[in-house]
């Protein structure tokens, strides 16, 4: 069992991740704001971990994944509409400058991929998860996880080619 | 050679390492060969490296850390769970009183009323003694960050 400090100075490295997640997931700032102040909240009520359950960092994201699934069924609007919704609200001229360039447009479609895709590449390639942990996080058999993934980088850029033209 | 529909998904496998070594050896045979599958590797490698330099979040690490340390995310709970305990407790001693002086109740069904109304308390009690102590014996709870 890891010591308290242990875990509680692996919580402090991890807490962005996690929001990255909670916001590709969600599409909104203060909906994975609050995910990921759930997820502190349970991991702060268990203060317990168990190695058995992989890496910390992996739990944690698997917390705040579900906290996000919670929040989505909840307010019953999976994906397209908060996505579309926040693509479509990017008015202030920082970020219509910000979407001009590559990263910002590459930002954009992912956003415009579905939620599976999205945090699929979230996990592997932003935070760089092993396929184990992304099977982990998302709950599905590692089997599961190399296919997911290619479709949803395969998806990506063919999106990104249309801008090569 | 292999087709390269049997390749598609170990491309993603053979790119972050995943891949038995068999596998490997097969894909990079393929890729030698096939100028498609080539170009798929590295569309694919150019995503990897995309996303991965990508700011997808604006909370620093200082932020979470306050998030961390602000206590009342901890005590929230808390106080949720004791205005709920407290509220449920007056309501239940009301609703236990009214149905005690109710004669039109048989004096049966106040008794099984009474069983169960007492089983739930004791039920509770346990479980306020059990993270009493858990509290008291709680290794983190003077952990600072």
């Amino acid at each position: 069992m890891p010591k308290p400090e242990d875990m509680l100075n692996q919580l402090a490295q991890i807490g962005p991740s996690g929001h990255a997640l909670a916001l590709q997931i969600l599409g909104n700032r203060e909906d994975a704001a609050d995910a990921v102040q759930d997820a502190l909240c349970t991991v702060l009520d268990r203060r317990s971990f168990d190695p058995s359950r992989g890496e910390f960092r992996a739990w944690f994201l698997t917390i705040v994944r579900n906290r996000c699934v919670d929040l989505l069924r909840r307010r019953s609007r999976w994906c397209s509409e908060t996505v579309e919704a926040m693509v479509a609200d990017t008015t202030d001229p920082l970020a219509a400058v910000a979407l001009d360039e590559i990263a910002g447009i590459l930002q954009k479609e992912l956003m415009l991929l579905d939620a599976a895709q999205r945090e699929i590449l979230v996990l592997r390639d932003y935070l760089g998860l092993s396929y184990g942990e992304v099977a982990t996080v998302l709950s599905v058999p590692s089997g599961t996880v190399m296919s997911r993934l290619h479709r949803a980088r395969m998806a990506l850029s063919l999106r990104m080619k249309r801008y090569d033209e | 050679m292999i087709k390269c529909d049997q390749i598609d998904e170990l491309l993603s496998g053979y790119l972050d390492g995943e891949l038995t070594q068999d596998k490997r050896q097969l894909v990079e045979t393929h890729i030698d060969q096939c100028e498609l599958c080539q170009a798929a590797y590295e569309d694919i490698e150019k995503i990897r490296l995309s996303v991965g330099a990508l700011s997808l979040t604006e909370m620093t690490n200082e932020e979470w850390k306050k998030m961390m340390n602000d206590t009342s995310v901890q005590t929230s709970r808390g106080f949720g769970w004791l205005a709920f305990i407290a509220g449920m407790l007056v309501l239940l001693g009301y609703v236990v009183y009214a149905y005690a002086i109710d004669e039109s109740v048989e004096l049966g069904v106040k008794l099984a009323a009474l069983a169960l109304v007492v089983g739930l308390f004791g039920l509770f009690l346990s479980v306020l003694r059990q993270r009493f102590i858990a509290r008291k014996t709680d290794k983190y709870k003077d952990v600072e960050i």
